[in-house]
């Protein structure tokens, strides 16, 4: 009998199966998602913070990991000020937009309109230990320049070279250097092919050519040995004798000795040189305080301003981390009182420059100025007051002046303030101002308003005051100071450019102002004296104005960007008019004798040879860069 | 049913949808980062980073379907093809948001991780929800409520030793050589997810070949029994894909609040970090 089949429900049974709700799977998951959430909290409350890290920092950053503070400002971010702890601890504000702004333009303005750009969107962390931090993406440098190598714009210093050509437009005071007589003498000399003759001058230094210097590469046994020239008789009146140079008991190392000397007849003639001879820079620089006063005035007031820019960022080189609680007081109270002294000036100059402005302050000096000095004096403060009148009247030029209106302006203003001095000799305090503000017009350059200096020294405050807060906070809420900073480099670049300029100031020491100016034969023939002077100088290599043009030995034509000869020389089999063709007929030191962008993308870009940006140019200016 | 009709979706105009978006989000991630470096927490980054939580909110919503579907996308089939297309774009988004690289430190990974286990183990639901259901209709005759499975299994089992109480001693020694056991219990297999008939033919071969060596008289009986006994590994089919289709959410639901747990966190880092 065949099975029959049951329909109907089944018989009620105890052996159901009765599956999870959904529900039950839902509330396991929030309830374990809960629990993860706690268990982070407690470990972030009890210092753990691993769990919650977006991932392992660089190497160099690993001993501060644990610290997130170190970086990060608690609702703010990554803060910039964080990361100039460490990374800026002088605050000289070289890492920031507003640097790479004026170190890519030059312009001041510019630098203060750039903003603030946050040093993580480009240096991005928690990218592992070996992750490049400062290898970025090349689509920044897109952002504001070009996105192609072929879009490349021609080398600056060549395109503001001279017409026919390449030529630096600045003078390097080595005019007279010829490559093309070099080519042959070091070939007649030496008996090799003119390819390999530039390597008998430019030696490898690591892996670029060390920068040339007389002693090392000219003045070697063979070639230009100044010893056996002397100057000519000069008239002693003119120029001073090394006793009478030590008598002045000026600063300064000098290396002359006195049987380098014959002395006849009144006249002086030093009978051996030295490169860089320094009782012939002497006399020079004291012949053109003679001959140009203003000039010589201006330089050394110019060297003093930078001197004093660069001893006040050395007495700041200390790392905020390094200072304890008080100082950091001490500072915050410096910084806003010179804040306030820098709104005060700024608000001085917003009234004081306008057209048609209030001239009372300058008025009540000038009528006093007026009523205590007689005759001359009194005719000579009249006279200020017109042209200051006159000035109120005229049309403020917008924007900073070029450099030839600058000098004449800033020699009127010197002017003025020389009247000053005079009016009130014995004046101290207003001698102290008249100094201060003759620092302050030096201190101007071509290209940069007086009002951009005041807001970037305010820019510059106003963002170490805001360090300053930032570590007084930290070291409340219990943050240990930065352990190491990256201070050294820094404090030696500017240890290194202080003593640099301090050497060039003391080779222009301070003479009295000339009682009265030079006449037409008096000037000739000291400049007659001059010429003979540096006739050894000028009839070698250099211009003939020494004294006027400082010689910057090995300066870097590509400022702005990074350049290494020796993978270059290896590349073209050490052909090195590859790239440079036209040095065989150059004849100037200033002609640039190198091809422009287009023979660098011979080989780079277009599939070739890397072309990123990075390769060549660097964002943030190194304090030894620029 | 072929695997391939049973990823057809449902509502094509849905599937296109999502394409596209994807497609779009890719693009515009592509575009801008021509223009800017990528960040998770910067720019078109962030803006991702705040889509992909916001979705993932809003697919947390879905247990709570019954309560909002009067109020948002009227009926559980919107919201189940909702829940599934928004989901997919999510996982996008969070790729977007990473910027296509892998993640770093343990946080990051662990959404990296439970984003794409529960995308994927959701599209895994959905397969299931298509496929088996189709599976069970298309290759088994019987058809049961999971939840009556063992009764029946019960009431087969006694109808089959009531068949064999009054039989040869060659047919019990071969029930209880044979059947005895395996009908005792429900026997789960996941080879039934590919095949509900898998392995039948070996286990009735048995009671093929036994069916030559009874008494004529007993040959009834015999089909009796293999005719149960293919019921019971109906019912064992039964009940491991419909076990499958209820439980495959074990996979899904507790990663799924493991990750909105780690989101809150995540959120919370970057709010105050």
């Amino acid at each position: 009998m065949p099975r029959l089949p049951h329909w109907g429900t089944p018989d009620r049974t105890k052996h159901y199966v009765i599956p999870r709700r959904t529900g039950f799977y839902v509330t396991v998951g929030l309830f374990v998602g809960g629990l993860l959430v706690a268990l982070l909290l407690l470990f972030h409350k009890i210092g753990v913070n691993e769990p919650l890290s977006a991932g392992p920092v660089t190497s160099a950053h690993a001993p501060i990991e644990a610290q997130c503070q170190q970086c990060h400002s608690l609702g703010g971010g990554v803060s910039n000020l964080r990361c100039q702890r460490c990374h800026d601890p002088s605050g000289a504000s070289t890492l920031s937009t507003g640097a790479h702004a004026l170190y890519v333009s030059g312009n001041v303005e510019r630098a203060l309109e750039a903003g603030e750009l946050a040093c993580a969107a480009c240096h991005v962390e928690h990218r592992g230990r070996d992750h490049p931090l400062g290898t970025i993406d090349e689509a920044y440098c897109g952002g504001c320049h070009f996105r192609s190598f072929d879009a490349h714009p021609e080398f600056q210093v060549l395109r503001t070279s001279g017409p026919e050509g390449r030529r630096a437009p600045e003078v390097t005071g080595l005019a007279r250097f010829s490559h093309a007589g070099h080519f042959d003498a070091v070939k007649k000399k030496r008996n090799i092919e003119r390819e390999a003759s530039c390597f008998e001058c430019h030696e490898y230094d690591g892996s670029d050519f060390a920068p040339l210097s007389f002693e090392r590469t000219c003045g070697t046994e063979s070639c230009h040995v100044l010893g056996n020239d002397a100057t000519e008789p000069l008239p002693l009146d003119a120029v001073m004798s090394p006793s009478a140079i030590r008598a002045l008991a000026v600063a300064g190392d000098w290396s002359f000795r006195d049987e380098e000397f014959t002395i006849e007849l009144g006249a002086i003639s030093k009978t051996r040189l030295r490169h860089e001879d320094d009782w012939i820079s002497f006399n020079a620089a004291r012949i053109h305080s003679r001959l140009d006063p203003a000039h010589y005035v201006r330089s050394r007031e110019e060297l003093v301003a930078e001197l004093r820019q660069l001893r006040r960022q050395q007495s700041l080189a200390t790392p905020l981390a390094g200072l304890d609680e008080g100082r950091l007081r001490a500072r915050q109270i410096a910084l806003e009182a010179e804040l306030k002294a820098i709104d005060a000036r700024l608000a001085a100059q917003e009234t004081a420059i306008a057209p048609g402005s209030d001239l009372s302050l300058v008025n009540v000096i000038n009528e006093a100025l007026a009523a205590v000095a007689e005759g001359d004096t009194r005719a000579e403060a009249q006279d200020i007051r017109a042209h200051l009148n006159q000035r109120a009247s005229a049309n403020v030029p917008e924007g900073a002046l070029s450099g030839e209106e600058l000098e004449a302006r800033r020699d009127e203003i010197h002017g003025l303030l020389d009247s000053l001095t005079e009016a009130a000799p014995d004046d101290a305090a207003l001698g102290n101002d008249v100094d201060a503000l003759r620092t302050r017009v030096s201190s101007l350059v071509p290209g940069f308003s007086s009002r951009g200096l005041l807001e970037s020294s305010r820019a510059q405050r106003l963002s170490e005051l805001e360090r300053v807060r930032d570590e007084i906070s930290l070291r409340a809420e219990g943050v240990p100071p930065a352990a190491n900073t990256l201070l050294l480099g820094q404090q030696r670049s500017l240890k290194r450019r202080a003593e640099g300029t301090l050497a060039r100031l003391t080779k222009l020491p301070e003479w009295p102002t000339p009682a009265a100016p030079l006449d037409d034969d008096a000037r000739q023939e000291l400049q007659g004296v001059l010429d003979a002077l540096t006739a050894t100088c000028s009839n070698a290599c250099h211009v003939p104005l020494l004294a006027k043009v400082s010689v910057e030995a090995a300066a870097r034509k590509l400022r702005r960007s990074t350049f290494v000869h020796s993978p270059h020389v290896l590349q073209t089999d050490g052909d090195c008019l590859r790239c440079h063709p036209s040095i065989v007929e150059s004849k100037m030191a200033e002609e640039l004798n190198f091809e422009g962008i287009a023979s660098c993308m011979e080989c780079h870009g277009a599939g070739g040879i890397g072309d990123a940006c990075q390769s060549c140019h660097f964002y943030h200016p190194s304090s030894g860069k620029w | 049913m072929s695997s391939g009709i049973a990823l057809a979706p449902k509502v094509p105009r849905n599937l296109k949808a999502t394409a596209i978006v994807s497609v779009a989000l890719v693009a515009a991630c592509a575009v801008s980062s021509l223009f800017f470096p990528w960040h998770a927490n910067r720019g078109p980054g962030l803006v991702f980073g705040f889509l992909a939580a916001f979705l993932f909110a809003f697919e947390m919503l879905y247990p709570w379907r019954r309560r909002l579907a009067s109020r948002f996308l009227n009926t559980a089939r919107n919201w189940l093809q909702a829940h599934v297309y928004l989901g997919v774009i999510t996982l996008v988004s969070v790729f977007i948001h990473a910027g296509f690289r892998w993640p770093t430190g343990a946080l990051g990974w662990s959404l990296m991780m439970l984003s794409v286990w529960t995308t994927l183990t959701g599209l895994l639901g959905v397969w299931l929800q298509k496929w088996i259901p189709s599976a069970l209709a298309d290759g088994l005759t019987v058809e049961v409520l999971y939840e009556r499975i063992p009764a029946i299994l019960d009431k087969l089992r006694t109808e089959a030793e009531t068949l064999v109480e009054n039989s040869s001693d060659r047919l019990k020694r071969f029930y209880d050589r044979e059947a005895r056991q395996s009908m005792g219990s429900v026997s789960g297999s996941w080879g039934y997810l590919f095949n509900v008939a898998a392995g039948r033919e070996r286990a009735l071969e048995k009671f093929r070949r036994m069916s030559q060596f009874v008494d004529p008289s007993e040959q009834d009986r015999v089909e009796d029994l293999m005719t149960i006994y293919t019921e019971k590994l109906e019912l064992d089919a039964q009940y491991s894909l419909q076990s499958i289709l209820r439980r495959w959410q074990v996979l899904h639901v507790p990663a799924a609040g493991l990750l909105i747990g780690l989101l809150v966190v995540h959120i919370a880092v970057w709010i105050v970090y």
